[in-house]
C-alpha cells in the first residue's frame, strides 16, 4: 500500500536557482507537492556547475549539489526573457497554486512579471518571493549571496565565538539560503491553508536576510530589551567541556552545573585528584578559570575515544555530543536507525545516497519520489501533453532558444 | 486586510526553552492561537536565564516576584501573544484537563523525552481517542526510537552532533559552536513538519503523529557536504569563509573596531565592476585574477589586496560603492546596526510590543509579509498563569468554584 503524501494536489512552479528557491521547492516536493522546476536552456540551474561530482568527473547532469536540492521535481527548460517564453510562463502560472521565485523587484518589473500582472492571470495565486532583501526598501535590488545575507542578518558577526582577530564567518556553507528556503516553505503552506479555507491568494515577501535576522533574534533582541546588550564574538568563547580534543576528534560535554560536573569527573573520568583542589571543586571557582579547567580536561581527553566517551557520558544522564564530521554522520548508528540516508538511482549519476529529514510522520512520511530531473526532462510532458504544443513546435521552440 | 491564514487554528504547546516555542510562535504569526502550558512546579527553563544567556540566574523560581520570570530577553523573543496557563502535569488530575483541552485543539506539541507523555496518559494514543484528527508532534533530541533515543541534548550538542560545528570556523582553530541560531533552526524545521500535517488534515480530515529528532535538523543544511562525502570521499571541513570556486568570498576589515564587510564575486562581469569601483582597473587583466579559476587559486593574495582597500572605508561605504556597480557587498551587522538600519526599518522588520514591566520596546517582527493579511505580533509573552481564567473558564467552561479547588489541590499551580 502506497503511503499518503501530505501535500498531494499542491501545484508549485519553481523559478529560481542555486539553493534558496530550489530548497523551498524540494521541501514541498518531497512531502508530495507537484513541483515543476524551470531552468534556463543549455546550462540550466547554475547549481549544476557545482561540485561534488561522482568520482570527480564534472557533468552538468551529475552534480551532487544539484541532485540533492532537486529531488522529486519535474524539470523543464524555458527562457522567460523571450516574448514567447513569457507567454508560456504565464500559461504555466495559470495552472498552479504557488509560484516560488528569487528575482529582485527590478528584475520582475523589467520582465513584466510582477505579482500585479500574474494576479490577473491567476487571481488565486500564491507567489512566494525569496529575494535577498525583500520587495521594498533601499536594498531591495541589491546583489547578495548566502555569505552576504548571513552577515547582513547579524548571525555571521557572532561567529566564531571568542575569535576577535580574524574575519567573522558564516555557519556551514550556504546556510542563509537554506534558511530562506525553509521560511519560504512555511509561509507558503500557511498561505495555502488560508486559501483552501476560502481566503485569498497572497504575495509573500520573504527576504532571505530576514531568515537570518529571525533566527538570530535571541541575540539581536537584547539590544532593545532592558539589558541593551550588543552581542559580538567577544566573550562568547568555548565553555568548560565544549570542544574537548579527543584521541580521534572532538567532543562536547555539558558540565555547566555542579551536579553534572561531579557526575562526569567521578563516573566518566574516574575521579582524578585535581578535581578535589579548591580552585577546581566548585562551579563558581571553575568559572573564574575556564581555560585552565579545559587544559586539565585536555590532558585526559586527548587519550580517549570520542564515541565511547559520548556514550558513557550520556549513560549517566549528562548531555554530550561528538563534534561530527561528515564521515561520522555517514557512519552514525543513530542516523542509520532513523533511516536518515536513502539510496536513489539517477539515470546518469547512478545509485547515490542522499540525506533525508529529521521528521517522521506516521501517516505521510517524507520520501524522495524521484531523482532530480535531467535538463529539460519533462519538456515533452509539459509542453506537448499539458500545454498542447505539437512536437514540431517543440523543435522550433528549442531551435529558437525559447526552451 | 484578510485575517491571518491560520486564524481559527488552535495549538496546545507543551514545549519549553526555545525550539518548540519558536515553531508555535511562527504559527501564531500567521494567526493561530497558541495555548502555552507551564507550571510553577516546572517553570519554562529559559525564564530562569541571565539576560546574556550564559547560564541559569534563578535557581528557585518561587523565590522571586513572578514578574521577574517574565523579563528574560530570550523568553520574550519567542512567546509573543501566547495564552499562558499553569497546570501541574505531574498531578493525576492534570490528565483529564489536558484531554479536555485537546478536544478543542488542532495541534499538540511537546519536547519531552520519549515515553514521558505516554506514562502520564497524555501521549498520542491517549489524545487521539478524544480527538481522532489531532496532530501531535514530539520533538526530542534523538527521536522516539533508536539506540540513542535516551540521549539528552540542547543547542550546543545539536550543533556538534549534526555536523554543523565541524563545518564552521577556521581549520587551525577549534570547531565553532553555532549556539544562537541553533534552537530556532530546530523550531523552523519543526514548524514545517507541523504545517505539512496541518495541510494534509485540511484536505483529508486525518491527524497523525510526528516524531522529530532535533539533532538531525541542521544536518540537512549541509546536505551538499554529505553528498560530497558519498560521491568523492572528501571530508569537507571548516575553512573560514572560503568557497569551492567563488573568490573573492570573504569578510574584509573596515574602519573602526571589529567592523567587516562581506564581498562575493561570482563572474568575470562582477569582477570587472569591482576592479573599477576600487580604482584598480589593472586587476581586470592581471594574470593572477583574470578568470574565476585564477581568482580562486590566488584568493589569499586577493583577500590581502582587497582588505588593503576596504580598511580605509566604513563597511557601509564599501557596501554603497560596490552595490552601485552590482557587486555583492554587505556589512557584517551587529544588533545596534540592524535596529537602526534604514532598509530594515523601511521594509518593516520591526514592531512595537508592550510589556507590563519592561515597557514598550521595538522588537524584530514577522520574518515575512503577506500582501492580503496582516501578521500577528501584538503583545508580550504571557506572565505565568496570565490566561488561566480564559483557558479554564472560557475554553473549558469550568466554574470559579472548580478552578478554586484545582488551585487548592495544586493541580493548577
Amino acid at each position: 500500500m502506497m503511503a499518503e503524501r501530505a501535500l498531494e494536489g499542491l501545484k508549485v512552479l519553481e523559478w529560481g536557482h542555486f539553493v534558496a528557491v530550489p530548497y523551498c521547492g524540494k521541501l514541498l516536493a518531497d512531502m508530495g507537492a507537484d513541483v515543476l522546476k524551470i531552468e534556463p536552456p543549455d546550462t540550466g540551474d547554475n547549481a549544476r556547475q557545482r561540485e561534488p561530482y561522482p568520482d570527480n568527473i564534472p557533468n552538468q547532469e551529475t552534480s551532487g549539489f544539484f541532485l540533492y536540492l532537486n529531488t522529486s521535481k519535474r524539470g523543464i527548460t524555458l527562457d522567460v526573457s523571450t516574448a514567447t517564453g513569457k507567454k508560456i510562463f504565464t500559461q504555466l502560472v495559470k495552472q498552479v497554486d504557488v509560484l516560488v521565485e528569487d528575482h529582485t523587484p527590478a528584475e520582475l518589473k523589467a520582465l513584466g512579471l510582477t505579482y500585479d500582472v500574474l494576479k490577473k492571470v491567476n487571481p488565486q495565486l500564491i507567489m512566494t518571493s525569496l529575494s535577498p532583501f525583500g520587495q521594498t526598501g533601499p536594498y531591495a535590488n541589491y546583489n547578495a549571496y548566502a555569505l552576504n545575507t548571513n552577515m547582513a542578518g547579524g548571525e555571521g558577526y557572532l561567529l566564531p565565538g571568542g575569535v576577535t582577530d580574524r574575519p567573522p564567518v558564516r555557519p556551514g556553507l550556504f546556510i542563509s539560503d537554506y534558511d530562506g528556503g525553509l521560511f519560504g516553505a512555511i509561509a507558503t503552506l500557511g498561505a495555502y491553508y488560508g486559501r483552501q479555507a476560502g481566503g485569498p491568494g497572497q504575495h509573500i515577501d520573504m527576504p532571505r536576510v530576514m531568515a537570518t535576522v529571525s533566527l538570530t533574534r535571541t541575540a539581536l533582541g537584547k539590544y532593545t530589551h532592558s539589558s541593551h546588550l550588543i552581542d559580538s564574538r567577544d566573550g562568547r568563547g568555548p565553555r568548560i567541556g565544549s570542544n574537548m580534543k579527543m584521541k580521534d576528534g572532538y567532543l562536547v560535554v555539558r558540565v555547566s552545573t555542579q551536579a553534572w560536573w561531579e557526575l562526569f569527573t567521578d563516573k566518566v573520568m574516574g575521579g582524578p585528584a585535581w578535581t578535589k583542589e579548591p580552585r577546581f571543586h566548585e562551579n563558581a571557582e571553575r568559572l573564574k578559570r575556564p581555560i585552565e579547567v579545559n587544559e586539565k580536561l585536555l590532558q585526559w581527553s586527548i587519550n580517549q575515544p570520542k564515541k565511547e566517551i559520548e556514550r558513557k557520558t550520556q549513560a549517566v544522564g549528562i548531555p554530550a555530543g561528538v563534534i561530527a564530521t561528515v564521515k561520522d554522520l555517514a557512519e552514525d548508528e543513530h542516523l542509520a536507525a532513523r533511516g536518515f540516508f536513502t539510496e536513489l538511482d539517477h539515470p546518469r549519476a547512478g545509485k547515490q545516497k542522499y540525506p533525508g529529514v529529521s521528521y517522521i510522520h506516521s501517516e505521510t512520511p517524507w520520501a524522495m519520489r524521484s531523482p532530480a530531473p535531467l535538463l529539460g526532462q519533462h519538456n515533452e510532458d509539459v509542453y506537448v501533453r499539458e500545454l498542447g504544443y505539437t512536437r514540431e513546435q517543440l523543435v522550433k521552440l528549442r531551435e529558437a532558444g525559447v526552451i | 486586510m484578510a485575517p491571518g491564514p491560520l486564524s481559527g487554528v488552535r495549538v496546545l504547546d507543551l514545549t519549553w526553552f526555545l525550539a518548540g516555542p519558536y515553531a508555535t510562535h511562527l504559527m501564531n504569526v500567521m494567526g493561530a492561537e497558541v495555548i502555552k502550558v507551564e507550571s510553577m512546579k516546572r517553570v519554562d527553563n529559559i525564564r530562569l536565564y541571565t539576560p546574556d544567556m550564559q547560564g541559569v540566574a534563578i535557581t528557585d523560581p518561587t523565590s522571586v516576584p513572578p514578574e521577574v520570570l517574565c523579563q528574560t530577553p530570550a523568553w520574550q523573543e519567542v512567546n509573543f501573544d501566547k495564552k499562558g496557563l499553569t497546570l501541574n502535569l505531574a498531578h493525576p488530575k492534570a490528565r483529564g484537563i489536558i484531554l479536555d483541552l485537546v478536544r478543542t485543539c488542532d495541534v499538540m506539541i511537546d519536547n519531552f523525552s520519549a515515553g514521558v507523555l505516554d506514562r502520564r496518559g497524555i501521549g498520542y494514543n491517549d489524545v487521539r481517542r478524544v480527538r481522532p484528527d489531532i496532530i501531535v508532534l514530539s520533538a526530542s533530541s534523538s527521536g522516539q526510537f533508536g539506540p540513542q533515543k535516551h540521549y539528552a541534548g540542547l543547542a550546543t550538542i545539536f550543533s556538534a552532533q549534526s555536523g554543523l560545528s565541524n563545518m564552521t570556523g577556521y581549520p587551525d582553530l577549534l570547531p565553532t559552536d553555532v549556539r544562537d541560531g541553533m534552537d530556532l533552526r530546530v523550531g523552523t524545521g519543526t514548524c514545517f513538519a507541523l504545517m505539512s500535517a496541518v495541510v494534509y488534515r485540511q484536505r483529508t480530515g486525518k491527524g497523525q503523529f510526528i516524531d522529530l529528532a532535533a539533532r538531525d535538523v541542521p544536518s540537512v543544511l549541509i546536505g551538499e557536504a554529505l553528498m560530497d562525502y558519498f560521491m568523492t570521499g572528501r571530508v569537507h571541513t571548516r575553512d573560514g569563509n572560503k568557497d569551492d570556486i567563488m573568490a573573492p568570498h570573504n569578510c574584509y576589515p573596515c574602519k573602526g573596531k571589529d567592523k567587516w564587510v562581506s564581498i562575493v564575486v561570482n563572474s568575470d562581469e562582477e569582477w570587472k565592476a569591482l576592479c573599477q569601483a576600487v580604482g584598480r582597473p589593472e586587476w581586470v587583466d592581471d594574470p593572477r585574477f583574470n578568470d574565476q579559476y585564477r581568482r580562486w587559486k590566488n584568493q589569499d593574495e586577493l583577500d590581502r589586496l582587497l582588505g588593503a582597500w576596504t580598511k580605509d572605508y566604513t563597511h557601509y561605504e564599501v557596501m554603497e560603492k560596490l552595490q552601485r556597480v552590482g557587486v555583492a557587498a554587505m556589512p557584517a551587522m551587529n544588533s545596534e546596526e540592524i535596529f537602526n538600519d534604514r532598509h530594515f526599518n523601511e521594509w518593516g522588520a520591526f514592531v512595537e510590543v508592550s510589556h507590563p514591566v519592561i515597557g514598550t520596546r521595538k522588537v524584530i517582527g514577522a520574518p515575512w509579509k503577506f500582501s492580503e493579511s496582516e501578521m500577528k505580533m501584538r503583545t508580550h509573552g504571557p506572565m505565568i498563569g496570565e490566561h488561566n481564567e480564559y483557558v479554564f473558564g472560557e475554553v473549558l467552561g469550568l466554574s470559579t468554584k472548580d478552578v478554586r479547588s484545582l488551585v487548592e489541590e495544586q493541580v493548577i499551580v
